[in-house]
Parts: C-alpha cells; structure tokens; sequence
C-alpha cells in the first residue's frame, strides 16, 4: 500500500515536471510582430581609385540592399538630403571616407528611437602590422593612416545616431577588428586555424585559462546597448571573393541565403546571431575544407536584434 | 522595499514556516534518519525560465533546461532532533537557455548554455506529515553561491559570472536508500549587466 501510494507520487511529480518542461518550452517560442522601423544602407566599393579592384563588392550591397528592402527594411528617413545615397546605396566612387561619414550621421538623424539600423559595408579592410589595427578602405583610399575608417571613427559616428539598435556588418579583410566583445571573450582566435573549432572542450579550457579576466569583464559591464557586430573575417584575416557559381563574397553569399535558411527555432525571424551561426557553419563546411580559411567574428552581450523579417 | 525591509520579512516567514512544520515533524514517521554523517549522489534535472533584463531593455523570459549531479553530505550531530539534519552540497551543473521573445521593435535577448560549479549549504527538516504530498515528506532549504560558465548559443562568446542560489526541495523516500523529489532552484546572477533572475522545477534523485 505504502509502495504504490510513493509510486503515484512519483508519477506525480514526473507529470508536473514534464508539464513545466512543456510550458517553458511554449513560452520560449512566442512570436511578436515587429512595429518598429528598420532602416538600412548598404556599402560596396568593388572599384577603387588607388587600391585594386575587388570583383563583387557591389554586387554584395545591391544584392543585400534587394534582400532588405523585400523583407520590411527602408531606406532612411532622411536619404533624400545625401543624394548619393537616396537609394539606401553607396556604390563605388559615391563611397568615399567622406561619403560614408556623411551618410551614415546624416540618412538617419531622423530615425525614430526604436527603430533599428543597419549597415552593411564590403569592401577592402586593410591591416596595420605594426600596431595591430584595422580600417575599412573608402573608395579614395590611398594608404595614408587617416585615409582609411577605423573602428573608433565608425563607432563614433554610430554613437550620434539616435537609436541605439544598431547592426554592423562588414565583409571585408581584417574586420575582426570592428567586433567589440567587451563582456565576454571570444573563442574564436583572430586568426582560424582548422584546429581551433568551436568543440565541446573549447568552452572550459578557455575559461579555465581566462576566468580571472571573464570575471573581471563581466564585473565591468555596464548593460548598455551597443552595435550588434559581425565581421567576415578575424581581426588577422583576409576575407575573400566567391567564385563564379557564388558571385558575391563568400561571407556575403552565405548571410544571403541566410535570410532563407538561417531561422533556426523556426519563430519566423532571423536574428543576428542566428544569420551569423549559419554563415560560420557554412564557411567552415564549405569553404574552409577547400580554400584558404578564415571564420566571421561577432560581437558578445546578451542583446540580440533581428536581422531578416 | 527597503533592504533592511526585506530582511526582516524573510527572517519573519522562514521562521514562520519553521513553526508551522517542526511540530509536524515531531509526530511524523520515522523513516530511518540517522545521526552519523552520510553521503548522498544527487541527480536532478527539470525545466528553468531566465528572467533576463537589461537597463535599456524590457524584461524577457527565456525557457531553458537545467540540471546538475552532486554530493551532499547530511548530519543530524549538531541537532537535539534527529528529525533535523544540517546539509551540505558540492555540485556541478549545466543549463541551457533558448532566447526570448522577440519584442516589437526587434530586440531579444540571446540564447545562452554553459556550466557551473556550485556549493550550498542549508537544513533537512523531517519527514514531515504534509497534507497534500500523502507520504511523510524531507523538506530542505539550502543557500550558497556558484560559479557559472558560459556561451551565447552558436557562437564562441563566453563570459564567466558568479550566482547566488537558494533551493527549496521536496523529498520522498524510496527503496534502498533512494530518495525521489522535487526542487525549486532560485538563482540570481549579473551577466553582462542584466539582471537574471532564474527559476524553476525540478526532479531529484539521491542515493545513500
């Protein structure tokens, strides 16, 4: 009596556990429409005025631009007062350093507080071996040390825009450097080797090497919102052009299937970590096995935005 | 509710709970509790909601599972009662969050996995005669701190945090030594400057 009045207890509790699974898992999954306007501008420079050309760069911004603009994204409220980039593009010879400042501080000055941007660069990323710093190439770049866009200059025009959903994403080399992870650490070496994959030991051999430093970032961390970043390439890597059947940069090809294939919980949107999960995988199973490898960088925080609608 | 408040009034409702169940322990049957220490194996593992805020963010609730496997140790040398045990526990554990919802202007909170080391402490008050459980029923309550390892889910981000835990458990006893139960596992942990705040429900397995 005593045996099969403990076993329906158990029975019991099994029942409420596996219901209490059922509804976390209910909760999870709940969809919301987004309201909120998106707005992007999308850069591709595939000829240079002093560097050498690259083959698909601006076939990269049209295409993005086409994907974004037939999934819900709009070009920026105030476009029309930079007419190079009314169409939510700057190609080519309208991409200069100057170009690119002006239309990012002023296409979006009228962005609503809660909207989203997003802005999309491919192109050269040039390397400075001596300090170890990076810069995105405009189209009158010409190796002079200011010629090029740094990290700091790009985040500071972001810092003047007035919302804080904001998405970076750069196919070009070096641009690792334009991921900020400045509350976690990044597993992902600047530069990929094969034998640095994302594996089951990876998270606590790394943390075991680094958790006095781990500690002390997420100690500093202040919660507050920034850039939502994604880089083709490590911060020591050269990030390249597909080949005839891709027609886009590799990284770029992929994030544009991405917005098809990407939606991993299946809830309907792609958001930025998920577009970069299936970017990575398909770099490293596809691309990396044959060609010279490299693997896209994102930034940490606990913030997500979604990337494709 | 201010700080001082607070502890006032969970000083006043753990004492209350105490008064409502030690009488109750005192008349209940006598499962076979003893007063040398012994070591239990703890299996246990259930379904959690992550409450997550950042300041700039809503509140978000992320759906996950957790689990851990551990060792306590239990004795009752300390205590005129042997109904009344004082408890120890080392364990390690692994949880996994999905995201959040995604909110009307695009925001959500990333899905999260990692794993953590874990040491509480805390009292076994019984068996107990609990009125809807039906059979005589270990009640503990235990408290300590974490620390947690983890990674934004399909990334190579990690960080590292410490966690304060509380767990409130339920236990029934079993054949040879087995114990079956449920817990309310609590935790509060700074990730990232967002406050979390994760609880939920547990199956627990133990054996002497």
């Amino acid at each position: 009596m005593m045996a099969q009045t403990k076993g329906r207890v158990v029975v019991k509790t099994l029942r409420f556990v596996v219901s209490a699974a059922l509804v976390a898992l209910a909760a999870s999954c709940s969809t919301t429409k987004i309201s909120a306007a998106h707005y992007y501008l999308c850069i591709g420079i595939a000829d240079y005025k002093y560097a050498s050309a690259l083959t698909y760069p601006a076939e990269d911004a049209k295409s993005m631009a086409e994907l974004l603009s037939s999934g819900g994204w709009e070009i920026p409220p105030t476009a029309a007062t930079v007419p190079a980039c009314a169409d939510g593009l700057l190609l080519n010879d309208e991409a200069t350093k100057t170009g690119i400042g002006q239309a990012i501080q002023t296409c979006f000055a009228g962005a609503e507080a809660d909207s989203t941007i997003f802005v999309y660069f491919s192109g050269h990323g040039i390397y400075d071996d001596s300090t170890g710093s990076s810069c995105m190439a405009p189209y009158d770049f010409n190796w002079g040390t200011s010629d090029g866009i740094s990290p700091a200059e790009l985040y500071g025009w972001f810092a003047s825009l007035p919302t804080k959903n904001i998405i970076f994403i750069s196919d070009s080399c070096f641009s690792g450097n334009f991921v900020y992870c400045t509350d976690s650490g990044d597993t992902i070496p600047p530069s990929y080797t094969d034998a640095s994959g994302n594996t089951i030991f990876t998270l606590p051999l790394y943390v075991l090497s680094n958790f006095g430093s781990l500690l002390a970032k997420n100690a500093a961390a202040d919660g507050e919102p920034a850039p939502v970043a994604i880089s083709a390439a490590g911060a020591e890597e050269y990030a390249y052009d597909g080949d005839e059947s891709q027609k886009h940069g590799v990284f770029t090809y992929y994030l544009l299937q991405a917005a098809e294939s990407g939606d991993s919980n299946g809830d309907g949107f792609v958001t930025c970590t998920e577009a970069y999960t299936y970017v990575a995988a398909c770099i490293d199973t596809y691309w990396n096995n044959k060609y010279s490898v490299f693997y896209p960088h994102i930034s940490g925080g606990m913030r997500d935005l979604v990337l494709f609608m | 509710m201010p700080k001082k408040t607070r502890c006032i009034a969970l000083s006043l409702i753990l004492i209350s709970l105490w008064w409502v169940a030690a009488p109750q322990a005192l008349c209940a049957e006598d499962l076979g509790g003893t007063a040398a220490p012994n070591i239990e194996l703890i299996v246990s593992a259930g379904p959690s909601f992550a409450r997550t805020a950042l300041p700039s963010m809503d509140p978000g609730l992320q759906g996950g599972l957790g689990g851990c496997f551990g060792a306590a140790i239990r004795s009752t040398s300390f205590s005129a009662s042997p109904k009344l045990a004082g408890v120890g526990t080392v364990e390690l554990s692994a949880f996994s969050f999905s995201q959040s919802a995604v909110t009307s202007d695009g925001q959500l909170y990333r899905a999260w996995c990692g794993l953590g080391v874990e040491l509480l402490g805390g009292l076994i008050l019984g068996p107990v005669a609990l009125p809807l459980a039906g059979v005589p029923t270990e009640i503990s309550l235990q408290a300590g701190a974490g620390l947690r390892a983890s990674e934004y889910t399909g990334t190579g981000l990690v960080s590292a945090y410490p966690a304060v835990l509380a767990r409130l458990a339920f236990s029934f006893a079993g054949a040879q030594g087995q114990t079956w139960g449920l817990a309310l596992p609590f935790e509060y942990a700074r990730k990232a400057g967002a406050t979390v705040l994760i609880f939920g429900i547990s199956g627990i397995w133990r054996i002497k």
